[in-house]
């Protein structure tokens, strides 16, 4: 028996089309269904802020206006596009430039990402960026994309506003995070099964992010950012680390970098390749 | 709601065979209810009887330039002179029923997905795909996986929910603005 009665743990669901794919929010915790409401409003609305301001897409996002200008003149930004370009600049440098957020215009040529101007045509690079206190600058015209890397940080924020206190799961189009994952499982897609098979793992760390060339029609999103050619490995690559913003950009470091089971370590991550006959290569 | 009880159907059909499986992630998020009340705080809600014509369904198509399935809308509309209307999508993937709340100026003001299901190709092509489970004989057994088992992989793309929703604001420009 069971001393006391046992708390009443309500749990609320919800899903909404932000960031250009399917974001979930699941939340257990003793409350009623209008405070659980009100937290997912608020992990939401930190996510639709993010998406607000690291959009590509949107002419009118932070990052467009950074990159119409900041070539011109240092562009005041915002403590979010900061945290982000932050973290981005130390992975492009641990990385050996595996990670590079400037290679759109080989997206763009390739009807990726939409041409805000001029876009095909700008050099990639990204030793050009400045980054100040509260501003950046480009020392030549640029593309920044944050696309590989906004996602994750718009996890970690929604999680952030839910609290650790809650049982708490949120879920943008595979890249997830979780207040209490020890000993939870979690599903990752095979490559080559069109999404359909799924193999089961531990979650191995709080947040997890998976990239791979499925689902893209016109060849991998992921550039190789020397030649800018798209990358050939069909292989999925899934990173499990402390915040969903690492997890998210190293993906790209564990299908790209030849030495990427260092740069795991420097960043506390562990890695999985998934090949297309479901075979798992571990980092 | 009708839609749980057909899921519940097909496994109690799908159970009692078992060859070849076919995987169905089906995902349930808020009610109806709960989506009214989230989306439409601060007002109340009137069901509103909407068919459209065949010709304001042509209409609505060429100009949202995606295809109306369904002459008949569930569709609420708010004490504030907005709507909440429930649809559903159709993706290349997926079955996606979502509720959509539109301002008085016909303004998207929020999105929920209220259930999602998934298949693949071919199957998703048949307008009736879900039905055709019903009753069918030994050869195929579905597994409705739903639990809230936690997928990662590479992004799943939100477009037909856009194209959804454009058709949705093309509605109310053409036709429920009117009502």
């Amino acid at each position: 028996m069971v001393a006391g009665a046992a708390p009443a743990v309500n749990t609320l669901r919800r899903c909404r089309p932000l960031l250009g794919t399917y974001v979930e929010v699941h939340i257990s915790a003793d409350a009623d269904d209008d405070c659980l409401l009100d937290l997912c409003e608020a992990a939401y609305g930190r996510i639709a802020r993010v998406q607000s301001l690291m959009s590509y897409h949107e002419p009118e996002s932070e990052l467009s206006r950074i990159n119409r200008t900041a070539h011109l003149e240092p562009v005041p930004i915002s403590a979010e596009t900061h945290e982000v370009l932050a973290f981005a600049l130390r992975l492009c440098a641990a990385s050996g430039g595996c990670f590079d957020p400037t290679v759109a215009p080989g997206l763009v040529r390739r009807g990726l990402l939409p041409d805000q101007g001029g876009d095909a045509e700008c050099a990639h690079g990204w030793q050009v960026i400045e980054l100040g206190v509260d501003r950046v600058a480009f020392s030549r015209p640029l593309r920044l994309d944050l696309g590989g890397i906004a996602k994750g940080y718009a996890v970690d924020q929604a999680l952030a506003v839910i609290g650790n206190r809650h049982d708490a799961v949120v879920n943008a189009g595979g890249d997830l995070a979780m207040t209490r994952w020890q000993g939870r499982d979690v599903g990752i897609r095979t490559p080559g099964s069109d999404g359909r098979e799924t193999l089961t793992f531990s979650m191995e760390n709080r947040c997890l992010a998976t990239s791979a060339a499925y689902y893209h029609e016109n060849g991998h999103a992921i550039l190789r950012p020397d030649s800018l050619a798209p990358l050939e490995c069909m292989d999925s690559a899934s990173v499990f680390a402390p915040s969903c913003m690492v997890a998210d950009a190293l993906t790209k470091v564990a299908l790209l970098a030849d030495d990427a089971a260092s740069v795991m370590k420097v960043f506390d991550a562990t890695a999985l390749l998934i090949g297309l006959d479901g075979a798992v290569k571990r980092l | 709601m009708q839609r749980r009880s057909l899921l519940k159907s097909l496994l109690l059909a799908g159970g009692g065979f078992c060859l070849t499986a076919q995987r169905l992630h089906a995902k349930t998020f808020l009610t109806i209810e709960q989506a009214q009340k989230s989306l439409c705080r601060g007002t109340t809600l009137k069901r509103m009887d909407v068919t459209l014509t065949k010709q304001q369904m042509k209409s609505i198509q060429a100009a949202s330039k995606v295809r109306v399935r369904n002459a008949s809308m569930n569709a609420w509309k708010t004490s504030a002179g907005g709507w909440f209307i429930v649809d559903q999508i159709i993706g290349k993937h997926e079955f996606i029923d979502i509720a959509v709340a539109l301002s008085a100026s016909g303004k998207v003001e929020g999105v929920e997905v209220l259930e999602y299901r998934e298949s693949y190709g071919h199957e998703v092509a048949a307008k009736k795909w879900l039905a055709q489970f019903i009753g069918r004989g030994p050869g195929r057994r579905l597994e409705i996986d739903k639990d809230i088992r936690n997928i990662s992989g590479a992004t799943l793309s939100a477009v037909h929910i856009t194209e959804g929703i454009n058709r949705l604001t093309e509605t109310w420009s053409q036709v429920l603005r009117q009502l």
